[in-house]
């Protein structure tokens, strides 16, 4: 029996995750990395935009789903995303809001599609219904408009009423 | 965090993921660099593309009434009789738009045409043509879920319309529902086109008192209620409904007070050209009870309005001349208002010939002596001209010969054919001859007409018709039969090849109207003409059994019941014409077909 290759990643806070090089094959930024690079017996990747915590969430992901292909989620969502994902998703995306967004960009800049569409759509889920000054507290954003700019938008896009 | 987001993917969220309302209304107001996201042309043809998308496939689907939107199509089976609104028109509504939503796709979204084959616009350089496009979308289609939310409203109740209290609540929950609606002003909404471009919730209104009130006594008050919503809070333009509203009767004099003169005064002047539908004056007089002096008054005072307009004539009358002809009734408000107010007689194909002969098409509802009376002033008064052909119109119509003779006194010619048709000269006595086969009297116009020179085409067959037999056509009752026959033969010589259709006739009407003597006396005219043979061969005998058989139920005059064995005898000895008792009892059996329904029996007439 032949051991399974490896590939080890370093994230940006210098922590680093051995991890199955056929499972991380889910990163596009990984997988061209590995076809450039030479075939050592365990590659050090340096993932240098994505912390340790949201980079053992992804790497938690593509465990799970290298052999659970994830299903394609609807566009768009019709109700909550809890209604359209497995179960294993929902206990996966029961985390706080920092480290959604943190695994968003984290799927995003190692172009891990279903991970990226799975956590959008999560925040899409979260906004749904919800007033800009609620996504606002929901997300720590701040409104950085004045009351003026504020209702120059309003004025500007009245007719959002009407959709 | 989310605040840094960055805009590829703020914009796959949202034009992903969210639905349009989330992101249209929440996310442009959350902070700048959410806003900023909105800014893209990339972000507006997503968002067009998506909108489209779902819309088709909402439409599509024939669960659905108005698109995602209006969930709750009113396929109820048990709404059996939808008039005013009808689901063919819904579905014709839904065909159009998913067409047109297909076409919008295709052009903006596939073929990329806002950067193609035209100009650049202000819109392209500062990339908001995606966004311009969007938003028109966006209105449109809310739009169309108003329009057609009112429809439903409008539509569910229709069916089950007993009496007006229900009318009134029902249409004060969708005068409610117009003045909450939120987005539009109640002019917006009230004018939005439903089901087709010339219809409005205002007209559906209309159309259901119309269907079902119009013919019966109810209190019109709240029709009139509805009517000062509509055009008085709407502020709606009374002239694409005037027409409906004059066909109300019960309204024409609420109508012709000075506020909806006024109103209408003002619109017909604002505008350019003639200011309303070109058809719209045709449709007011098609809706307007003619035989009235009130409406024709009104519709007088709006003639006068259009006439100030140019080319009043050109557009609203001239390309209608013959829809306006057709609408003419034997009113001397009517006439007036065409040959006066209308100046009818100006159009380019006008014929005095068709005018009269639209007066005369229903003279059945007025006294002949009326309608004589009518033309005579229409003549002198308004210059209505009567050296024409007689009308053909009259031939079918009942008690016409006081009207015939004002005609002929009057100049118009016995003989011409009407103007344009290829029609013999000699056409119109033809057409009285003939016109006995639908059973009604005309000897008295036939010889009327002979008596002042109506003739016959000497030709046997003169454009299709046959005139060597045309007395074959000529029917009526007994006293008048066969004077007139023989008046006609004498004056025109045999036009008669037998006399099976005599026979066929008096077998049809059943009238017991025929006397043994006035029987024979036909038959034996028959003789002397040479064509009895000819009769008796053509299936007449049949006939003449038939008849000797149910003289007493159906053909005998009541003094003439019980007297059958005098014509069998009057056919054995005058005319050597035997019907023997086996043939009866044949032809009596034969004739016994017990029609299960009406629960009598007759003679069978496929025998003959």
């Amino acid at each position: 029996m032949s051991e399974t290759k490896q590939v080890e990643l370093t994230s940006k806070d210098k922590v680093s995750f051995k991890v199955d090089r056929d499972v991380i094959l889910m990163s596009g930024l990984v997988k061209d990395m590995l076809e450039e690079g030479d075939e050592d017996e365990t590659p050090i990747i340096p993932i240098p935009n994505v912390d340790s915590k949201p980079l053992q969430k992804v790497i938690e992901y593509c465990q799970y789903h290298h052999k659970e292909p994830a299903q394609e989620i609807e566009k768009p969502l019709k109700g909550k995303i809890e209604d359209v994902i497995c179960d294993w998703d929902k206990k996966f995306l029961e985390i706080d809001q920092s480290l959604l967004i943190e695994l968003i960009m984290a799927a995003n800049y190692l172009n891990i599609k279903d991970l990226l569409d799975l956590t959008c759509a999560k925040v899409a889920s979260m906004i749904k219904g919800k007033s800009p000054e609620q996504i606002r507290e929901m997300f720590g954003i701040e409104n950085d408009f004045t009351p003026e700019e504020e209702a120059k938008i309003r004025e500007e896009n009245k007719w959002c009423e009407e959709a | 965090m989310a605040q840094h987001l960055p805009h590829d993917i703020l914009h796959h969220i949202f034009t992903s993921y969210a639905s349009l309302d989330q992101y249209l209304n929440g996310l442009m107001l959350v902070c700048s660099h959410w806003y900023e996201t909105t800014k893209y042309e990339r972000f507006w043809l997503v968002t067009l593309d998506k909108l489209l998308c779902t819309e088709i496939q909402a439409i599509k689907d024939p669960r659905q009434f108005g698109g995602e939107q209006v969930q709750h199509f009113p396929f109820n089976e048990h709404v059996e009789r939808v008039l005013a609104i009808t689901f063919e028109a819904i579905g014709r509504e839904r065909e159009r738009y998913l067409k047109k939503l297909l076409n919008r796709r295709q052009h903006l979204i596939i073929d990329m045409k806002p950067f193609k084959k035209r100009k650049e616009q202000n819109r392209d350089i500062y990339g908001e043509t995606f966004k311009w496009r969007t938003v028109q979308f966006i209105r449109e289609k809310r739009r169309r879920i108003m329009a057609l939310e009112m429809v439903i409203m409008a539509m569910e109740f229709e069916s089950d319309v007993l009496n007006e209290q229900l009318f009134e609540a029902k249409w004060n929950e969708i005068i409610e529902f117009i003045r909450e609606n939120g987005i539009y002003d109640l002019k917006t909404v009230s004018n939005l086109r439903i089901l087709q471009s010339s219809t409005t919730i205002f007209h559906i209104l209309l159309k259901q008192w119309k269907i079902h009130f119009k013919n019966q006594f109810v209190d019109s008050k709240c029709l009139e209620k509805f009517i000062h919503f509509f055009l008085c809070e709407c502020n709606l333009n009374i002239s694409p409904y005037v027409d409906l509203l004059v066909s109300m009767e019960m309204n024409i004099q609420r109508l012709n007070n000075k506020v909806f003169i006024k109103k209408l005064t003002n619109e017909v002047k604002s505008s350019r050209k003639t200011g309303v539908p070109p058809k719209t004056l045709l449709l007011l007089i098609q809706n307007c009870n003619m035989y009235r002096q009130d409406e024709a008054q009104f519709i007088r005072i709006f003639i006068e309005m259009l006439k100030n307009k140019k080319h009043f004539h050109d557009q609203m009358v001239n390309p209608y001349l013959n829809q306006y002809l057709g609408s003419v009734v034997p009113s001397i408000f009517c006439i007036e208002l065409y040959l006066k107010d209308l100046n009818i007689t100006q159009c380019k194909d006008y014929k005095h010939y068709n005018m009269v002969n639209s007066i005369c098409r229903d003279i059945e509802y007025v006294y002949s002596e009326e309608v004589v009376k009518i033309i005579q002033r229409a003549h002198s008064e308004f210059g209505l001209g009567l050296n024409i052909p007689l009308p053909e119109s009259l031939v079918h119509e009942k008690n016409k010969l006081p009207l015939l003779k004002f005609l002929i006194e009057n100049g118009s010619d016995v003989n011409s054919p009407p103007p344009g048709t290829l029609y013999c000269y000699g056409y119109t006595l033809i057409q009285y001859i003939r016109q006995c086969r639908s059973g009604s009297s005309t000897s008295d116009e036939i010889i009327y007409l002979v008596e002042h020179g109506a003739v016959l085409p000497e030709d046997s067959n003169s454009y299709g018709i046959r005139v060597d037999n045309v007395f074959d056509a000529y029917f009526d009752r007994e006293e008048k039969y066969l004077p007139t026959l023989k008046f006609l033969v004498e004056k025109f010589g045999k036009r008669l090849t037998s006399g099976t259709e005599w026979l066929m006739n008096i077998h049809r009407t059943r009238s017991n109207g025929s006397t043994i003597e006035g029987f024979c006396q036909v038959l034996m005219y028959y003789e002397s003409l040479d064509v009895l043979r000819d009769l008796l061969n053509k299936g007449g005998f049949l006939l003449l059994v038939k008849i000797y058989c149910f003289w007493d139920e159906y053909y005998a005059r009541e003094s003439d019941v019980g007297k059958k064995k005098e014509l069998r005898e009057f056919l054995k000895s005058k005319l050597d014409i035997v019907i023997d008792d086996t043939l009866i009892e044949v032809c009596i059996e034969d004739s016994k077909e017990i029609n299960e329904e009406n629960g009598f029996y007759f003679p069978n007439d496929d025998e003959f």
